[in-house]
């Protein structure tokens, strides 16, 4: 906690704190932190940018063998009413 | 799929198991879940019993790095920077072209492959295939707290392999 009571964040918990960022999971107060602390750090600001490049890439790996066209053709076959 | 195991045949005869269990299975489909959530746990259960035989015919387990603490990475508690970085963390050279040549892809696969079978699942169904996590939490048969740790842990270690490759490109 600072001096005026709002919730401190140092690089330590951002860590801990960014794949739950990522899942929009965290509760308001931590993700207020979070959005300042990124703010103001260089370090975890590229942290961040890092695992967002990560998800994507793992999301392109789906990608590879199969069109977007004919994944969505499989998944509505699948799911119906999704 | 294809990152679900590391060995691309292996993951191809898996497929081809969980159709049959699929065809095998159609009729005792009750509806209780999606089709596509009961697909899913054909797969998940597919790839555990053939990987576990797999491990065994290879005489042990694949590596697994259980310790993805990044403690390391920041300055102790009582340290007057404790919890900050110690080492600057560089941003990495130009991820879009990484993406197109291939080379993230690459170091990402690999970084899958080590990871403890339980977050492989975990990273296999939320990022490769973006099934929504209550989805993921059922074919698993885990709480939504175990995912959201498992899926951290995984992320972690793989942002840690490629951050120890692309850092001295």
């Amino acid at each position: 906690m600072t001096e005026d009571g709002r919730l401190e964040m140092r690089c330590r918990e951002f860590t801990a704190a960014a794949s739950d960022y990522l899942e929009n999971v965290l509760e308001p107060g931590l993700r207020k932190a979070f959005e300042e602390h990124e703010e103001d750090c260089v370090n975890c600001h590229e942290y961040l940018d890092q695992l967002s490049t990560i998800i994507r890439g793992l999301r392109a790996a789906a990608h590879d063998d199969v069109s977007d066209e004919e994944r969505a053709k499989i998944l509505r076959l699948l799911n119906p009413l999704d | 799929m294809r990152n679900y195991t590391a060995d691309f045949a292996l993951g191809e005869e898996i497929v081809q198991e969980t159709w049959l269990g699929v065809l095998r299975g159609v009729e005792r489909f009750e509806g209780r879940s999606s089709l596509r959530t009961w697909m899913f746990r054909i797969l998940i259960n597919r790839a555990r019993s053939m990987t576990a035989r797999e491990s065994r015919v290879a005489g042990g387990g694949s590596l697994h790095h259980e310790d993805d603490s990044d403690a390391d990475d920041f300055f102790p508690e009582g340290h007057p920077k404790a919890g900050k970085w110690r080492e600057p963390v560089s941003a990495w050279p130009d991820p879009e072209r990484l993406m197109l040549s291939g080379e993230l892809q690459e170091h990402i696969d690999r970084a899958v492959a080590e990871l403890p079978e339980a977050q492989r699942e975990v990273v296999s169904l939320r990022d490769v295939e973006g099934v929504p996590t209550t989805e993921a939490c059922e074919v698993l048969s885990i709480s939504e707290n175990a995912f959201r740790v498992r899926l951290h842990r995984a992320r972690t270690h793989i942002r840690r392999r490629l951050a120890g490759y692309l850092d001295h490109d």
